[in-house]
């Protein structure tokens, strides 16, 4: 039977070799971690982050992820890969509980239970998936290999006995009078007169002891008395779980961890679009200029979300010939913000995810590389320019031959002539590589002097508050006097107040009592 | 089961109060009045007298009702009905606040906020509390329907009408009964008394008799269960034995199946445990009749409280003598009145005070202009009580009072403090402006009282004339107070049609009589009175 992964096109050879991925750098500097913790938020429970921080092996696994994101983000599939998760999770609490109790008996309970968890899982998830319309390489992929598992004889016979075992024990009832410190147990069932009498149905019953999953004292002693007069039952379960110890297959298992990768991002998905937040699929044509219409940061969306406030997108494209932007732009203008929707743009898509804008092409990079600048770093005592080469020059010696690079503000504390110097030359260095990227700072002469360079400007509103618009463009801002008193100010001359009253009144009853804004909203008592 | 008291087809719910009510409470004064409310009143020949120590639900309760305003007359006339049915069976009103009032203390004796708890239920210390609770609920139950059986006859409003024809039809006689067995069936765990103890006071001992069915589930854990008998057995208390006889012994060793004998402290730990399982499938099936008790009672302690307070505000009236009516709905651009008095300047003063009277048909605009201390800033707010009052269902002090509905309901009062001539001061006051304006919309009523005062006579006038013509124009019914004698003059020498003009009445040697005349708008200040006075000698 071939093992299989939903993550990776081509298993790694040498297996048993476990190798720890550490976080990749550009995580901080594009705010991905922040991302990372709620994606982690919509899978409680797993560990996510080895499969987020490397990218997957080549253009081809891109696609392989791609197309089963694709297909996972459609309800009737996503559904059914949660659902064998969530039998999945009950198989191994199952196991857990049989390793919490001590009596033999309940063990072999327990142990039972985890057996027909994970038979309804495996079954389920089969069936559902032979029901859907899937096309994915990687999802049938899947389709074939539960098939194979599932026919294989071993697990036949297994399964077999454990629906056999199931049956009987939905059939077992018991009788408990309970009075004058005395409870007699007897087999049969009761009619449930006093259910009636309070009105209730069969539904929502509860258990008479709340404890989870350890039997009490007085459940032990109601089991072994019972056993006496009723052994069969109990001592077949017991020998189900000598002879079949050990039920869980080793691909099934790491199955259900990988697909939390899709699973928790699709949530996660979901709930941005509870939030207005939405991302979409981006192409991938690497005919057709790279390009985004409406993009974004998203970690900064989601941080704003919780304070009631909206992002401002960006639009971009590299034209013919283009490699690298040069953002230049007052402070808090936006700059490092567009860089990192970029570099945020690049890295879901090469997971295989939808990206953070209305729209996007994006062609195939074989890595990404990020350097923002930091705090002067305490612990090395470096001085910050011996601090940026320091961390510059591996990335300039990389094979960095189809990269994606984002440089933000690199040589602050230079003097302005080195500053433009040296940043001539590493632009140079990546453009001659034939790298993409983008390179932030507030030297403005930087872009003039370097091939194959767009210059691109953080612009402000015309007032002469110097409000930010957070637009990245092409062209340069250009200052507008502000002239006006308060009454203007306050949009209450006769013609601006006629204008506005104009405006509401012609507003309909309802919308405006369901707009309502400003009227006080306090809960009822 | 629905209390309905506040609307007919509807609970509170406080979203669609006035735009900042902050302010409106603060320009018309009404804090006043939510004090006098609070406060127990007898009705006493001369002096007012406080009974009892005052009850802030009352206030906070009359203060959010009073700044929701309703949006028809039918919504009005079905608050105001309801008024005059408490008014006349005081009684009923004391008894229904009351045992709402009590059963909510209790409540929060019980923890109710602890209960509220998420997993609160599982604790068995809170399961005593809801057992508790249910008969408390119950209880008050029986007693409110009994107090409704005996008032019933004597209604004529739809509100209390229908309040009680839902109690009876929601809380029926059978299911009563239904519920006072549930409680009797499971004494043995708690009854309904404040305080008990296991063996009781005389001898005897509850025993619970239970017996249910059960299936497994996962882990041989025993699994949902169906009750087949629950009851006490009231016994006559007796020492237990310490030795099992033979025949006993005997008994568990041939008994035809097999018995667990709970014998040592585990067992019986794990036995009360099973009792609380059983309460706890027991309560749940009264939890729905619970929650629906929980927010009937919360709504009726809140919903009476509106009644009990606007009652204290009457007898209080009363004893000073201050007439009082329900108004009645007209066009919005009319707006009439007789002998109309200030209420809160009532309550505090606990004095009659001058009264107006006035109708002003076909006007959106008026324009109150006349000496300081004339009465002009009374007479607004009286106007504004009034109208608040009114669109919250309820009596209003005049002998008659008729107005349109005004659910988007602004005041913008010059604050005293802001009185310097200062561009800051002009700033606020156009700000709270903008806001007004971005919340005006269809039945807008703008309260002005001296507002643009902040800056030169010339330039508040300009602003004034602007605002006030837009706003007017729009459909906005304005009423202003002003110093802006360019502006009164304009708007007057323009002889529009849908203006009227109020001024603060002055006798000719100079006295206030604190009464509004219709005339032409003249602007003479204390100061100009007096130095008139000062150059004739």
């Amino acid at each position: 039977m071939a093992a299989f992964s939903i993550l990776d096109l081509k298993l790694e050879e040498e297996e048993g070799t476990e190798r720890k991925f550490p976080m990749p750098d550009f995580f901080l500097d594009l705010n991905i971690d922040q991302l990372m913790k709620l994606i982690r938020d919509q899978a409680p429970g797993y560990d996510l982050s080895q499969m987020f921080y490397r990218f997957p092996a080549d253009k081809e696994t891109e696609r392989y992820r791609r197309d089963i994101y694709r297909e996972v983000k459609g309800p009737r599939v996503f559904a059914c890969l949660d659902e064998f998760c969530a039998g999945m999770r009950r198989f191994k609490k199952a196991l857990a509980n049989r390793e919490q109790v001590e009596s033999r008996l309940q063990k072999s309970a327990w142990h039972q239970t985890a057996a027909m968890e994970y038979c309804m899982a495996v079954d389920g998830l089969l069936k559902s998936l032979g029901d859907l319309p899937i096309q994915a390489d990687g999802l049938l992929r899947l389709r074939n290999y539960l098939e194979a598992y599932v026919s294989g004889e071993r697990y036949r016979t297994f399964q077999v006995a454990v629906s056999h075992l199931g049956q009987q024990l939905e059939s077992f009832s018991l009788v408990l009078e309970i009075q004058n410190n005395r409870i007699t147990v007897t087999k049969g069932t009761v009619e449930g007169a006093y259910d009636r009498f309070l009105g209730k149905d069969r539904t929502g019953r509860t258990a008479p002891f709340a404890s989870a999953y350890r039997m009490s004292e007085l459940e032990e002693e109601l089991f072994s008395i019972y056993r006496k007069k009723y052994p069969d039952l109990f001592q077949e379960i017991e020998t189900f779980a000598q002879q079949y110890p050990d039920p869980g297959e080793e691909t099934i298992l790491a199955l259900e961890q990988e697909l939390q990768y899709y699973l928790a991002f699709c949530r996660f998905q979901q709930q941005l679009e509870e939030w207005d937040i939405h991302l979409s699929e981006p192409e991938w044509a690497e005919d057709k200029e790279m390009a985004a219409e409406g993009l974004y940061d998203l970690a900064l969306a989601c941080s704003n979300h919780r304070q009631q406030k909206k992002v401002v997108s960006n639009d971009f494209s590299y034209k013919e010939g283009e490699q690298f932007f040069v953002v230049n732009g007052p402070n808090q203008g936006g700059k490092t913000t567009f860089a990192r929707s970029l570099g945020q743009l690049i890295y879901f898509c090469k997971m295989g995810f939808d990206v953070p804008a209305v729209w996007a092409n994006v062609h195939y990079f074989d890595g990404l590389l990020t350097h923002f600048s930091v705090e002067e770093s305490m612990e090395t005592g470096q001085g910050k320019l011996m601090e940026e080469l320091s961390r510059l020059a591996p990335m300039m010696k990389k094979e960095t031959a189809n990269a994606f690079v984002i440089i933000n503000e690199l040589f602050t504390t230079a003097a302005h002539y080195d500053g433009c110097v040296m940043g001539a030359k590493v632009l140079e260095h990546f453009i001659q590589n034939g790298c993409r990227g983008i390179y932030v700072t507030h030297l403005r002469e930087l872009g003039d002097t370097v091939k194959r360079v767009v210059t691109m400007t953080a612009m402000l509103d015309g007032t002469k508050e110097h409000r930010r618009t957070y637009k990245i463009l092409r062209s340069k801002a250009e200052e507008e006097g502000y002239a006006g008193d308060l009454v203007k100010k306050y949009e209450l001359t006769y013609e601006q107040l006629a204008g506005r009253l104009k405006a509401l009144s012609e507003v309909s009853e309802d919308e405006k009592m369901a707009e309502g804004d400003g009227y006080e909203r306090t809960s009822a008592l | 089961m629905n209390v309905h008291l506040l609307y007919e087809d509807q609970e509170w719910s406080s979203a669609g109060s006035y735009f900042d009510s902050g302010s409106v409470i603060h320009d018309l004064g009404l804090e006043t009045l939510f004090r006098a409310s609070s406060r127990d009143q007898e009705r006493a020949e001369g002096n007012v007298q406080s009974i009892t120590a005052a009850d802030e639900f009352l206030g906070k309760t009359l203060k959010r009702v009073m700044m929701k305003p309703l949006e028809t007359m039918e919504q009005i006339r079905y608050r105001q009905e309801i008024m005059e049915d408490c008014f006349q069976n005081e009684q009923f009103l004391r008894s229904l606040y009351e045992y709402a009032r009590d059963l909510n203390i209790r409540w929060e004796k019980l923890g109710k906020k602890e209960m509220a708890r998420p997993g609160a239920r599982d604790l068995s210390v809170h399961l005593v509390s809801e057992v508790k609770l249910l008969h408390l609920f119950v209880n008050t139950l029986s007693k409110l329907k009994e107090l409704c059986r005996q008032y019933e006859e004597r209604f004529h409003s739809r509100g209390l009408l229908q309040f009680c024809a839902c109690l009876k039809e929601a809380f029926s006689d059978q299911w009563e009964e239904k519920v006072k067995k549930a409680l009797e069936d499971i004494t043995f765990f708690c009854d309904g008394q404040e305080e008990y103890s296991l063996t009781g006071g005389n001898g005897r001992v509850r025993q619970a008799r239970i017996v249910m069915g059960c299936q497994v589930s996962p882990g041989m854990k025993l699994g949902p269960m169906s009750l087949e008998q629950v009851e006490t057995l009231d016994k006559r208390f007796r020492k237990l034995k310490e030795k099992k006889t033979m025949v006993e012994k005997l008994t568990v060793t041939f008994a035809a199946e097999p018995t667990v004998i709970i014998k040592d402290l585990t067992l019986l730990e794990d036995l009360s445990q099973l009792e609380g399982q059983v309460i706890r499938w027991i309560l749940e099936a009264f939890r729905p009749f619970m929650g629906e008790c929980g927010s009937f009672f919360e709504e009726l302690y809140f919903q009476s409280a509106f009644y009990r307070a606007c009652y204290n505000l009457y007898v209080r009236g009363q004893n000073i003598n201050l007439e009082i009516c329900y108004p009645a709905v007209c066009k919005e651009d009319c707006l009439r009145f007789e002998n109309l008095t200030e209420y809160s300047m009532a309550m505090y003063r606990s004095a009659l005070p001058v009264g107006n009277s006035s109708a002003i048909d076909e006007k959106m605009l008026l324009i109150v202009t006349g000496a300081n201390q004339g009465g002009k800033s009374t007479f607004l707010r009286s106007l504004g009580i009034a109208q608040v009052m009114f669109q919250c269902g309820m009596f209003v002090s005049a002998k008659k009072f008729e107005s349109g509905i005004f659910p988007r309901f602004f005041t913008h009062f010059t604050r005293r403090e802001d009185s310097a001539m200062n561009s800051g001061r002009l700033d606020e006051e156009l700000k709270r402006t903008d806001q007004i304006v971005r919340h005006l919309g269809p039945g807008s009523m703008v309260l002005l009282n001296e507002s643009f005062a902040t800056t030169t006579e010339e330039e508040g006038s300009l602003i004034a004339y602007d605002i006030v013509r837009a706003l007017v124009e729009a459909g906005v019914k304005v009423l202003t107070v002003t110093h802006l004698l360019s502006f009164a003059k304009r708007v007057y020498g323009e002889e529009r049609k849908n203006v009227a003009f109020l001024n603060a009445e002055r006798k000719p040697d100079g006295s206030r009589t604190y009464k509004m005349v219709p005339g032409e708008p003249e602007l003479t200040s204390f100061g100009l009175d007096l130095y008139e006075q000062m150059i004739k000698e």
